[in-house]
Protein backbone atom coordinates (compact mmCIF):
# COMPACT_ATOMS: atom_id res chain seq x y z
CA UNK A 1 0.00 0.00 0.00
CA UNK A 2 1.37 3.37 -0.98
CA UNK A 3 0.43 6.40 1.14
CA UNK A 4 1.01 9.93 -0.13
CA UNK A 5 0.42 13.08 1.91
CA UNK A 6 0.21 16.15 -0.30
CA UNK A 7 0.02 19.62 1.24
CA UNK A 8 -1.24 22.48 -0.94
CA UNK A 9 -1.64 26.13 0.00
CA UNK A 10 -4.97 26.40 -1.80
CA UNK A 11 -6.47 23.25 -0.28
CA UNK A 12 -9.43 23.72 2.08
CA UNK A 13 -10.22 20.77 4.30
CA UNK A 14 -8.93 17.24 3.78
CA UNK A 15 -9.66 15.20 0.70
CA UNK A 16 -8.80 11.50 0.68
CA UNK A 17 -8.92 9.31 -2.41
CA UNK A 18 -8.40 5.56 -2.06
CA UNK A 19 -7.38 3.90 -5.32
CA UNK A 20 -7.79 0.16 -5.41
CA UNK A 21 -8.58 -2.85 -7.56
CA UNK A 22 -12.29 -3.77 -7.66
CA UNK A 23 -13.38 -5.92 -4.70
CA UNK A 24 -10.38 -5.12 -2.49
CA UNK A 25 -11.78 -5.60 1.03
CA UNK A 26 -8.80 -3.85 2.63
CA UNK A 27 -9.61 -0.69 0.73
CA UNK A 28 -13.27 -0.89 1.79
CA UNK A 29 -12.26 -1.19 5.42
CA UNK A 30 -9.76 1.64 5.08
CA UNK A 31 -12.46 3.86 3.60
CA UNK A 32 -14.78 2.89 6.46
CA UNK A 33 -12.16 3.94 8.98
CA UNK A 34 -11.59 7.23 7.24
CA UNK A 35 -15.31 7.96 7.24
CA UNK A 36 -15.48 7.12 10.94
CA UNK A 37 -12.66 9.61 11.55
CA UNK A 38 -14.93 12.12 9.81
CA UNK A 39 -17.75 11.24 12.26
CA UNK A 40 -19.54 9.06 9.75
CA UNK A 41 -20.01 5.34 9.47
CA UNK A 42 -20.69 3.18 6.43
CA UNK A 43 -23.21 0.36 6.66
CA UNK A 44 -25.43 -1.69 4.42
CA UNK A 45 -29.19 -1.99 4.43
CA UNK A 46 -28.97 -5.79 4.45
CA UNK A 47 -26.14 -8.14 5.39
CA UNK A 48 -25.70 -9.48 1.87
CA UNK A 49 -26.92 -6.45 -0.04
CA UNK A 50 -25.00 -3.74 -1.81
CA UNK A 51 -27.20 -0.76 -0.91
CA UNK A 52 -24.82 1.34 1.16
CA UNK A 53 -25.57 4.20 3.53
CA UNK A 54 -23.11 6.66 5.04
CA UNK A 55 -24.62 7.90 8.29
CA UNK A 56 -23.32 10.43 10.81
CA UNK A 57 -22.12 8.91 14.10
CA UNK A 58 -24.51 11.24 15.93
CA UNK A 59 -27.43 9.23 14.52
CA UNK A 60 -26.06 5.88 15.73
CA UNK A 61 -27.46 4.54 19.00
CA UNK A 62 -25.45 1.34 19.32
CA UNK A 63 -23.25 -1.08 17.43
CA UNK A 64 -23.63 -4.74 18.25
CA UNK A 65 -21.52 -7.71 17.27
CA UNK A 66 -23.35 -10.09 14.94
CA UNK A 67 -21.02 -12.96 14.09
CA UNK A 68 -18.30 -11.67 11.76
CA UNK A 69 -20.25 -8.47 11.17
CA UNK A 70 -21.86 -5.78 13.26
CA UNK A 71 -25.38 -4.49 13.55
CA UNK A 72 -25.63 -0.70 13.58
CA UNK A 73 -28.79 0.61 15.27
CA UNK A 74 -29.80 4.15 14.44
CA UNK A 75 -31.83 6.56 16.56
CA UNK A 76 -34.72 6.33 14.09
CA UNK A 77 -34.97 2.60 14.83
CA UNK A 78 -33.32 1.45 11.60
CA UNK A 79 -30.83 -1.44 11.80
CA UNK A 80 -27.96 -1.48 9.31
CA UNK A 81 -25.18 -4.00 8.76
CA UNK A 82 -21.47 -3.24 8.77
CA UNK A 83 -18.85 -5.67 7.46
CA UNK A 84 -16.38 -4.41 10.08
CA UNK A 85 -15.90 -6.27 13.33
CA UNK A 86 -16.75 -4.65 16.64
CA UNK A 87 -13.16 -4.25 17.83
CA UNK A 88 -12.22 -2.63 14.52
CA UNK A 89 -15.02 -0.09 14.81
CA UNK A 90 -14.34 0.47 18.50
CA UNK A 91 -10.73 1.35 17.74
CA UNK A 92 -11.85 4.09 15.37
CA UNK A 93 -14.50 5.36 17.80
CA UNK A 94 -12.08 6.01 20.63
CA UNK A 95 -12.26 9.79 20.61
CA UNK A 96 -16.06 9.81 20.40
CA UNK A 97 -18.85 9.34 22.92
CA UNK A 98 -19.14 5.64 22.13
CA UNK A 99 -18.37 3.36 25.04
CA UNK A 100 -18.08 -0.39 25.35
CA UNK A 101 -20.97 -1.82 27.39
CA UNK A 102 -20.35 -5.54 27.01
CA UNK A 103 -18.34 -7.95 24.93
CA UNK A 104 -20.99 -7.66 22.23
CA UNK A 105 -21.86 -3.97 22.12
CA UNK A 106 -20.70 -0.36 22.06
CA UNK A 107 -23.19 2.41 22.76
CA UNK A 108 -23.29 6.10 21.87
CA UNK A 109 -23.72 7.87 25.22
CA UNK A 110 -25.17 10.88 23.43
CA UNK A 111 -28.14 8.71 22.50
CA UNK A 112 -28.73 7.06 25.86
CA UNK A 113 -31.88 7.87 27.80
CA UNK A 114 -32.63 6.78 30.51
CA UNK A 115 -30.10 4.94 32.70
CA UNK A 116 -30.85 2.66 35.61
CA UNK A 117 -28.75 0.55 37.97
CA UNK A 118 -29.33 -3.17 37.86
CA UNK A 119 -28.65 -6.01 40.29
CA UNK A 120 -25.15 -7.47 40.12
CA UNK A 121 -23.40 -4.08 39.63
CA UNK A 122 -24.75 -3.84 36.11
CA UNK A 123 -26.48 -0.94 34.36
CA UNK A 124 -29.29 -0.79 31.84
CA UNK A 125 -29.15 1.96 29.22
CA UNK A 126 -32.24 2.94 27.28
CA UNK A 127 -31.40 3.65 23.64
CA UNK A 128 -33.00 6.33 21.51
CA UNK A 129 -34.78 4.53 18.71
CA UNK A 130 -35.86 1.73 21.04
CA UNK A 131 -34.30 -1.11 22.92
CA UNK A 132 -31.93 -1.33 25.83
CA UNK A 133 -28.29 -2.15 26.33
CA UNK A 134 -27.17 -4.02 29.43
CA UNK A 135 -23.81 -2.85 30.73
CA UNK A 136 -21.99 -5.85 32.16
CA UNK A 137 -20.29 -5.66 35.52
CA UNK A 138 -16.85 -5.52 33.87
CA UNK A 139 -17.69 -2.44 31.81
CA UNK A 140 -19.99 -0.60 34.25
CA UNK A 141 -17.16 1.33 36.00
CA UNK A 142 -15.98 2.69 32.65
CA UNK A 143 -19.50 3.80 31.65
CA UNK A 144 -20.12 5.40 35.04
CA UNK A 145 -16.82 7.22 34.89
CA UNK A 146 -17.60 8.56 31.41
CA UNK A 147 -20.80 10.22 32.61
CA UNK A 148 -19.22 11.50 35.80
CA UNK A 149 -20.44 9.03 38.41
CA UNK A 150 -17.78 8.66 41.06
CA UNK A 151 -17.43 5.36 42.90
CA UNK B 1 -6.43 -3.99 21.55
CA UNK B 2 -7.57 -2.69 24.89
CA UNK B 3 -11.03 -4.19 24.43
CA UNK B 4 -9.56 -7.57 23.52
CA UNK B 5 -7.54 -7.51 26.72
CA UNK B 6 -10.65 -6.68 28.73
CA UNK B 7 -12.53 -9.51 27.03
CA UNK B 8 -10.05 -12.03 28.46
CA UNK B 9 -10.77 -10.75 31.95
CA UNK B 10 -14.55 -10.89 31.56
CA UNK B 11 -16.23 -13.06 34.17
CA UNK B 12 -14.83 -16.15 35.80
CA UNK B 13 -16.90 -18.74 33.96
CA UNK B 14 -15.75 -18.14 30.40
CA UNK B 15 -13.28 -20.48 28.77
CA UNK B 16 -10.44 -17.99 28.38
CA UNK B 17 -7.21 -18.21 30.29
CA UNK B 18 -7.07 -16.28 33.54
CA UNK B 19 -5.07 -13.12 33.98
CA UNK B 20 -4.60 -13.51 37.71
CA UNK B 21 -4.19 -16.31 40.22
CA UNK B 22 -7.29 -15.01 42.05
CA UNK B 23 -9.50 -15.58 39.02
CA UNK B 24 -7.98 -19.00 38.41
CA UNK B 25 -8.65 -20.02 42.02
CA UNK B 26 -12.20 -18.60 41.89
CA UNK B 27 -12.89 -20.59 38.74
CA UNK B 28 -11.40 -23.66 40.42
CA UNK B 29 -13.70 -23.24 43.42
CA UNK B 30 -16.76 -22.93 41.14
CA UNK B 31 -15.83 -26.01 39.14
CA UNK B 32 -14.87 -27.98 42.27
CA UNK B 33 -18.17 -27.05 43.92
CA UNK B 34 -20.10 -28.37 40.94
CA UNK B 35 -18.26 -31.67 41.21
CA UNK B 36 -18.92 -31.76 44.97
CA UNK B 37 -22.66 -31.30 44.39
CA UNK B 38 -22.66 -34.02 41.72
CA UNK B 39 -20.77 -36.35 44.09
CA UNK B 40 -23.19 -35.72 46.99
CA UNK B 41 -26.22 -36.36 44.78
CA UNK B 42 -24.59 -39.53 43.42
CA UNK B 43 -23.96 -40.70 46.99
CA UNK B 44 -27.57 -39.93 47.98
CA UNK B 45 -28.91 -41.91 45.02
CA UNK B 46 -26.62 -44.88 45.56
CA UNK B 47 -27.55 -44.99 49.27
CA UNK B 48 -31.23 -44.73 48.39
CA UNK B 49 -30.94 -47.61 45.92
CA UNK B 50 -28.89 -49.74 48.33
CA UNK B 51 -31.19 -49.24 51.33
CA UNK B 52 -34.48 -48.96 49.46
CA UNK B 53 -35.12 -45.32 50.38
CA UNK B 54 -33.72 -42.22 52.02
CA UNK B 55 -32.56 -42.26 55.62
CA UNK B 56 -32.08 -39.25 57.89
CA UNK B 57 -28.56 -38.43 56.70
CA UNK B 58 -29.29 -38.73 52.97
CA UNK B 59 -32.52 -36.75 53.41
CA UNK B 60 -30.63 -34.01 55.22
CA UNK B 61 -27.79 -33.85 52.72
CA UNK B 62 -30.03 -33.86 49.67
CA UNK B 63 -32.36 -31.25 51.14
CA UNK B 64 -29.47 -28.83 51.76
CA UNK B 65 -28.01 -29.44 48.31
CA UNK B 66 -31.40 -28.87 46.68
CA UNK B 67 -32.00 -25.74 48.76
CA UNK B 68 -28.69 -24.26 47.61
CA UNK B 69 -29.29 -25.26 43.98
CA UNK B 70 -32.79 -23.76 44.05
CA UNK B 71 -31.37 -20.54 45.49
CA UNK B 72 -28.84 -20.30 42.67
CA UNK B 73 -31.33 -21.12 39.92
CA UNK B 74 -34.00 -18.74 41.24
CA UNK B 75 -31.43 -15.98 41.71
CA UNK B 76 -30.44 -16.28 38.05
CA UNK B 77 -34.07 -16.38 36.90
CA UNK B 78 -35.17 -13.37 38.95
CA UNK B 79 -32.10 -11.15 38.71
CA UNK B 80 -30.06 -12.19 35.65
CA UNK B 81 -32.76 -13.12 33.14
CA UNK B 82 -33.81 -10.51 30.58
CA UNK B 83 -37.62 -11.06 30.75
CA UNK B 84 -37.76 -10.62 34.53
CA UNK B 85 -35.60 -7.47 34.39
CA UNK B 86 -38.71 -5.63 33.15
CA UNK B 87 -40.21 -6.02 36.62
CA UNK B 88 -39.32 -3.42 39.22
CA UNK B 89 -36.60 -3.99 41.81
CA UNK B 90 -39.13 -4.65 44.57
CA UNK B 91 -41.12 -7.01 42.36
CA UNK B 92 -38.08 -9.10 41.63
CA UNK B 93 -36.90 -9.28 45.23
CA UNK B 94 -40.42 -10.21 46.33
CA UNK B 95 -40.77 -12.73 43.48
CA UNK B 96 -37.46 -14.34 44.36
CA UNK B 97 -38.37 -14.39 48.03
CA UNK B 98 -41.77 -16.00 47.55
CA UNK B 99 -40.61 -18.65 45.06
CA UNK B 100 -37.57 -19.44 47.19
CA UNK B 101 -39.81 -19.81 50.20
CA UNK B 102 -41.83 -22.43 48.34
CA UNK B 103 -38.60 -24.22 47.34
CA UNK B 104 -37.27 -24.04 50.91
CA UNK B 105 -40.54 -25.37 52.29
CA UNK B 106 -40.22 -28.37 49.98
CA UNK B 107 -36.63 -28.90 51.12
CA UNK B 108 -37.67 -28.55 54.76
CA UNK B 109 -40.26 -31.30 54.30
CA UNK B 110 -37.73 -33.52 52.51
CA UNK B 111 -34.99 -32.96 55.07
CA UNK B 112 -37.36 -32.90 58.07
CA UNK B 113 -35.85 -29.61 59.22
CA UNK B 114 -38.78 -28.89 61.52
CA UNK B 115 -40.37 -31.28 64.03
CA UNK B 116 -43.38 -33.12 62.58
CA UNK B 117 -46.86 -32.28 63.84
CA UNK B 118 -45.99 -28.78 65.06
CA UNK B 119 -47.75 -26.23 62.87
CA UNK B 120 -46.58 -23.43 65.15
CA UNK B 121 -42.97 -24.12 64.17
CA UNK B 122 -43.92 -23.77 60.51
CA UNK B 123 -45.93 -20.62 61.19
CA UNK B 124 -42.98 -19.12 63.07
CA UNK B 125 -40.56 -19.94 60.26
CA UNK B 126 -42.94 -18.53 57.61
CA UNK B 127 -43.54 -15.34 59.62
CA UNK B 128 -39.86 -14.73 60.20
CA UNK B 129 -39.01 -15.40 56.55
CA UNK B 130 -41.77 -13.15 55.22
CA UNK B 131 -40.88 -10.35 57.63
CA UNK B 132 -37.22 -10.48 56.51
CA UNK B 133 -38.39 -10.58 52.88
CA UNK B 134 -40.62 -7.53 53.35
CA UNK B 135 -37.77 -5.55 54.95
CA UNK B 136 -35.32 -6.58 52.21
CA UNK B 137 -37.82 -5.71 49.46
CA UNK B 138 -38.39 -2.26 50.94
CA UNK B 139 -34.66 -1.66 51.50
CA UNK B 140 -33.74 -2.69 47.94
CA UNK B 141 -36.54 -0.62 46.43
CA UNK B 142 -35.52 2.54 48.30
CA UNK B 143 -31.78 2.05 47.67
CA UNK B 144 -32.22 1.39 43.94
CA UNK B 145 -34.63 4.32 43.50
CA UNK B 146 -32.09 6.64 45.05
CA UNK B 147 -29.24 5.28 42.96
CA UNK B 148 -31.33 5.45 39.82
CA UNK B 149 -32.10 9.14 40.44
CA UNK B 150 -28.40 9.81 41.09
CA UNK B 151 -27.33 8.06 37.87
CA UNK B 152 -30.04 9.80 35.84
CA UNK B 153 -28.88 13.19 37.17
CA UNK B 154 -25.33 12.35 36.09
CA UNK B 155 -26.49 11.35 32.61
CA UNK B 156 -28.59 14.53 32.23
CA UNK B 157 -25.59 16.61 33.35
CA UNK B 158 -23.39 14.77 30.84
CA UNK B 159 -25.85 15.55 28.03
CA UNK B 160 -26.12 19.21 29.10
CA UNK B 161 -22.33 19.58 29.19
CA UNK B 162 -22.08 18.06 25.74
CA UNK B 163 -24.44 20.78 24.58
Amino acid sequence: MMVRLIQREVQRGIEVTVLNAPGDQRAERLADRLRTADSKITAYVSQTGTERRVVPLASVASIRSDGDHTLVRLVDGTALHSPSRLFELEATLRQTEFVRTSRQEVVNLDNVQPIRPEFGSRLVLGLRGGGEAVVSRSYAPQVKSRIGIVG
Amino acid sequence: MDSQKRDLAYGVLDGDEHESAGRAVTMGVFVGSSWAVAAILAWVMSEAVASGGLDASTRGASSWVLACLAGGVLQQLWFNFRPTSRLGYGGRVAGFGVTYFVALAGCAVLGQWLPAGQPLAWAGLASLYLAILAILTLAFTVAFRRRRAEYQDALDRFHRDRG
